[in-house]
């Protein structure tokens, strides 16, 4: 009767993975990067290889990783870890106490960067009280209570302060509170050298782990630097992300002053430019109004392939995606816009959309 | 006047055997007044089995990147074969990439752009081949005889039996080994992933120096009818930016150069450090004016 239970609960598991889970590109060239890239979906989060080495890799969910369980597809619910439990766990990790290699090096980065000693000098729970309060996540009021904490007495709370910067992600319709931890990590293995980054949603008051991913080294030189939710983040070089997106475009204008800029038709509430490219990607561009209003902004590709490039290429502009639907769609929140990939086997698409609720560290 | 006669019969060989090398086995030139050194890109790519997701690139990533001199003055020929991991800067906001890649966005115009700037040179001719058409050109000649190392048997069998299925293929084995196309391409393909990338570029590099060598043999067993007719049959196969006039400029040259001059050397020849830029797995040597020196020397000393 178990073996009867175990079967019926293996085939459960595997219709309750969608088909899309598993899912694979082929080798290609990267029209932007020029390397032959291989992509997959394990459990439904992405990765993908450089010439078979890895690059990037979001966490599955499925086997929890350094002890922590973070999200799948479905990004927002209650079994999430918290803040403190993650952190917990990953310094625990750190020391050994999981499956995964023990690092040779460790190293804090963003605004934890510049308190690494004090920070290594503390006990598991007071660091990660100290770094849930360095990192932004208790707010302004947070960086005053550094005081207590042994090593910070003499921490300059103005500056935090007045550098402090809220981040926000929309999912499925409902704003987040939102927060970004990133580490360095060499392992004993000259391929094993990575970013680990910690992304964290707050629920009902709660910091919630949402996902980890693993970003293997690189010096990106010529890379925009803007990480959403990292305290330190360099808010500035959105100014190029959105313009490379909305072209000269922005959500003030009509459609007349659209087609004057894309020397194009007006059609009904659309504008549409055919035989452009993003991302050095053929493409045909659409720009909807709604009231007369420029309202989204819509690459179409001709082929399935050009959706794994297109992910890339948004990943090297934006780093993770928040949201990874179950049938491969996925969206990245940033302060100002909200950008979806959306999966199609004959022509996916890249759409830009305004946020419904616009940061205090919007841009443009 | 037979003597003279004879003379002529092996200038012209030497001629064919030249421009069939320089312009099948890699690729590209630039070319002056007969009397002064010429140097050619030479550019060797591999397109077979990549996907292309735009439709609209040039071509593939360099596999092989060789430039040559001929120095009419003293006879010599050098080759020099460059690293394809180098990391350069690209124009066109492409920034820094591996120096392999710059055929990928640019073609070889771009690829010479990058060498130029790499070494502070002024090549400004190339010619380029890619591996299927190489596959044709050795099988148009009849095939190759390469010498094998032992050590580099196994995968070469590897490569023969996993990856090409045609038929009529025969395992090498150490020594000297008669070649056709596909068996050529093998040679020229198998790739040691133990070691360092570096280190096995390099090795394939010899790889393209052994078969280059083994055209240019093949050809001087030639006669120069004949050799002429598979001219006319291989260099439709290659993509140069040479008019006729240079091509006419390059045999003055060629003619004042002597086969059995011929040197090699390949850069980084000093020591270098791999990196990870922009998501590229790229060398930076140590010290790059002392390379560029070396380069530079190599080429027009």
């Amino acid at each position: 009767m178990r073996k009867f239970f175990s079967a019926l609960l293996a085939i459960a598991l595997l219709l309750s993975v969608s088909p899309f889970a598993h899912a694979q590109s082929g080798g290609f060239t990267h029209p932007e990067i020029g390397e032959l890239i291989e992509f997959y979906f394990t459990e439904g989060m992405p990765s993908f290889t450089i010439y078979g080495f890895t690059q990037y890799k979001v966490m599955e969910p499925g086997t929890p990783y350094r002890g922590i369980r973070s999200s799948g597809t479905r990004l927002i619910h209650g079994g999430m870890d918290t803040l403190d439990r993650s952190l917990e766990r990953m310094f625990n990790s750190l020391d050994g106490q999981s499956k995964e290699p023990k690092p040779i090096v460790f190293d804090y980065t963003d605004v934890l960067e510049d308190y690494a000693y004090q920070l290594g000098l503390l006990p598991i729970k007071e660091r990660v009280k100290a770094i849930r309060l360095l990192a932004g996540f208790d707010g302004v009021e947070g960086y005053e209570k550094l005081l207590d904490i042994e090593g910070f007495e003499s921490i300059d709370v103005q500056k935090l302060t007045s550098e402090h910067r809220d981040f926000s992600v929309d999912i499925n319709g409902k704003t987040y509170p939102y927060r970004v931890l990133m580490f360095y990590i060499e392992e004993d293995d000259w391929e094993q050298i990575y970013y680990e980054r910690y992304g964290y949603i707050q629920m009902n008051g709660e910091w919630r782990l949402g996902r980890i991913t693993k970003e293997y080294f690189s010096e990106y030189r010529q890379r925009i630097k803007y990480l959403h939710g990292l305290a330190d983040t360099d808010i500035s070089a959105l100014t190029k992300a959105y313009a490379e997106v909305m072209r000269s475009s922005n959500w003030n204008m009509a459609p007349n002053e659209v087609a004057a800029l894309e020397s194009g038709t007006v059609e009904g509430n659309q504008v549409i430019v055919k035989d452009t490219n993003i991302f050095r990607l053929p493409a045909t561009l659409t720009y909807s109004f709604t009231d007369s209003w420029l309202s989204s902004v819509e690459y179409k590709f001709d082929s399935a392939q050009a959706y794994f490039s297109a992910f890339v290429s948004l990943y090297i502009r934006y780093y993770d995606p928040v949201t990874i639907g179950e049938n491969g769609d996925m969206s990245w929140s940033l302060p100002d816009v909200i950008i979806t990939l959306t999966h199609n086997d004959v022509a996916p698409t890249i759409t830009v959309e305004p946020r419904q609720h616009v940061e205090n560290t919007s841009v443009g | 006047m037979d003597f003279v006669a004879q003379e002529r019969g092996v200038g012209m060989r030497r001629l064919i055997a030249l421009l069939l090398v320089l312009m099948v086995v890699i690729p590209s030139i630039s070319l002056a007044a007969s009397t002064e050194p010429v140097t050619i890109l030479l550019l060797g790519t591999d397109d077979l089995g990549l996907f292309s997701v735009t439709g609209t690139e040039e071509m593939s990533r360099s596999d092989a990147l060789f430039v040559v001199t001929l120095q009419p003055a003293t006879g010599a020929i050098k080759l020099l074969s460059v690293e394809r991991d180098y990391l350069v800067v690209l124009p066109d906001d492409l920034g820094e990439n591996k120096l392999s890649t710059s055929s990928y966005f640019g073609g070889p115009e771009m690829a010479m752009g990058a060498i130029n700037s790499l070494f502070e040179l002024d090549v400004s001719y190339y010619a380029h081949i890619d591996i299927t058409n190489v596959i044709k050109a050795i099988d148009i000649i009849g095939g190759v005889d390469v010498e094998i190392d032992a050590d580099e048997v196994d995968e070469v069998n590897a490569f023969i039996d996993g990856i090409l299925s045609h038929e009529n293929l025969s395992n090498v084995k150490a020594g000297m080994n008669h070649l056709n196309g596909p068996e050529a391409w093998a040679f020229l393909g198998v790739r040691n992933n133990d070691i360092d990338t570096v280190e096995s570029n390099a090795a394939r590099n010899d790889r393209q120096r052994r078969v280059l060598t083994a055209c240019l043999d093949k050809f001087f067993q030639m006669g120069s009818t004949e050799a002429m007719k598979l001219a006319q049959e291989i260099l439709p196969l290659i993509k140069t930016n040479l008019t006729m006039s240079n091509v006419l400029s390059l045999i003055t040259t060629a003619l004042a150069c002597d086969f059995e001059k011929i040197s090699y050397l390949r850069s980084p020849h000093g020591s270098y450090q791999n990196k990870r830029v922009n998501m590229h797995k790229v060398i930076v040597p140590d010290d790059m004016p002392a390379e560029i020196q070396t380069v530079k020397e190599f080429l027009y000393q």
